[in-house]
């Protein structure tokens, strides 16, 4: 996977009565979890941020940058890989097909191969199988494996796991928390979910009102080993994410942190 | 007679072939937004549906005059006129199917929805990448049908192609027509073959479009 880069925005831009109006640093490694009522700007944002949906700012990844006053960087140009809320496979394509054709338009570099990513995504049984006979938790799958076949510099998730059911939830989670440990890139994962945050989060932004609020760490101990929190155990961090999290994390928690 | 049918079938074929190239760009224009001038071109587009086929035949009659602007473009090539000509009459035929091949073909693009141009998009297809490799199959059902009813709409003409062909034997008489002349000439038991040849053609078409809507329901081939 490419080197990581930091993902820098500062977006705005008014849909009738709702504004978007954000800015942030994104660390170009780990989970970024992006919680928030519905209705508060979150798939706009990550909308804004591929390009899908035009919004007056800057957006950088490293040294590139996808948009300022004077350019606009279409989709197709920037490298993000996006999972969208319901799996949209392409239809008229088999699995294998869905796959190929993000492996076979991926940026020149190196990268998991089809096979290595089917592979990691359990997949391999299912190659030749068409999107109508796959379940919720197989084409979401296929949706990951399809985004990151793409070798994106930025992956974006718009609550993959929000239409699937509990039994496929479970069953698409494993991969997820696999998929945290090796990717080198930044992820911002949009949930509303809080267990689903305390998994996989490596940092929370809150978002209200098209705005966001303090990022706040949540797995000290995946960051250099230094400080306290780094005593804790992994299930005492969760506890401290759910609390966080309950709390509608306030900026005393991010200092904290 | 033998002539009249393969003059039929040229016409109808390459009518067909030249409005899916056409109808192809023009309903993805279309089936993207609704500003008043998408709306414009789309009534235009439509206009062959409402118009008698003797008015839209003299219009392109006289476009195909000798004295019609764009002829006279054409006369330093040694093009003095294309009416009563087969070139003319597959001007003609293209002009009068196609809101045939753009409206099956514009509600299939529609029906596709924003989103699997959007996944083409993240997974860094051009637009033109996405429009061959995405909207075109996803869209196919509507090609198919749009070529189905342009092919059998060309070969049920009669006004239009009688205006501007003027129905001279080999190279613009079709089968429409080639009945007309022979219940003209009471030659019934001939008008009779020809015709009752067309009305089965006429349903196996219509047999053939109810067959790919059955489809619908089977999203992969």
């Amino acid at each position: 996977m490419s080197g990581a880069r930091t993902l820098t925005f500062r977006l705005n831009r008014r849909f009738g009565e709702f504004v978007l109006d954000c800015a942030a640093e994104i660390p170009g490694l780990g989970v970024t979890a992006l919680v928030g009522p519905s209705g508060s700007g979150k798939t706009t944002l990550l909308r804004c941020l591929a390009g899908l949906v035009r919004a007056e700012g800057r957006v950088s990844v490293g040294e590139t940058v996808w948009q300022d006053e004077r350019r606009f960087l279409a989709p197709h140009r920037r490298g993000v890989g996006y999972v969208f809320q319901e799996p949209s496979l392409l239809p008229h394509l088999s699995v294998r097909q869905n796959l190929a054709f993000a492996s076979r338009r991926a940026a020149p570099g190196e990268g998991p191969s089809l096979t290595e990513v089917a592979e990691m995504l359990g997949l391999a049984a299912l190659l030749e199988r068409g999107p109508e006979r796959l379940s919720g938790g197989e084409r979401q799958r296929v949706a990951i494996a399809r985004a990151l076949l793409s070798r994106p510099v930025v992956l974006l998730m718009d609550e993959p796991l929000s239409s699937l059911d509990l039994a496929s939830k479970a069953e698409v989670m494993p991969y997820l928390e696999d998929l945290h440990r090796r990717l080198r890139l930044p992820v911002i994962y949009v949930s509303h979910d809080a267990a689903e945050v305390a998994r996989l989060a490596d940092r929370v932004v809150r978002m209200r009102h098209g705005r966001l609020g303090p990022m706040v760490e949540v797995r000290p101990e995946r960051r250099a080993a230094k400080g306290p929190l780094t005593l804790m155990t992994p299930g005492q961090v969760e506890a401290l994410a759910r609390a966080a999290l309950a709390a509608g994390i306030e900026p005393a928690a991010a200092e904290e942190a | 007679m033998a002539e009249a049918v393969w003059t039929t079938l040229a016409l109808a074929s390459l009518t067909t072939l030249i409005l899916l190239v056409l109808a192809a760009p023009l309903g993805w224009w279309l089936a993207h937004g609704r500003s008043w001038r998408r709306e414009a071109v789309a009534a235009l587009v439509s206009l062959p549906i409402v118009l008698p086929p003797t008015v839209l035949g003299f219009y392109v009659l006289i476009a195909l005059g000798p004295a019609s602007p764009l002829m006279v473009l054409l006369h330093p090539f040694g093009v003095r006129t294309l009416a009563f000509t087969f070139w003319g009459l597959l001007i003609g035929s293209v002009i009068y199917s196609l809101p045939f091949a753009v409206q099956p073909i514009r509600s299939a693009f529609q029906a596709i929805g924003p989103r699997p141009l959007e996944v083409a998009a993240t997974l860094r297809a051009s637009p033109a990448d996405a429009f061959f490799s995405v909207a075109v199959p996803l869209a196919r059902r509507g090609f198919a049908t749009a070529a189905v009813l342009v092919f059998a709409h060309t070969v049920g003409e009669f006004g239009v192609v009688l205006m501007i062909g003027g129905a001279i034997p080999g190279k613009t008489e079709v089968l429409s027509i080639r009945i007309y002349q022979l219940v003209e000439a009471l030659q019934f038991g001939e008008a009779h073959k020809l015709a009752a040849a067309l009305v089965v053609f006429a349903f196996l078409v219509l047999f053939a479009l109810l067959v790919i809507d059955r489809r619908a329901g089977a999203p992969r081939s």
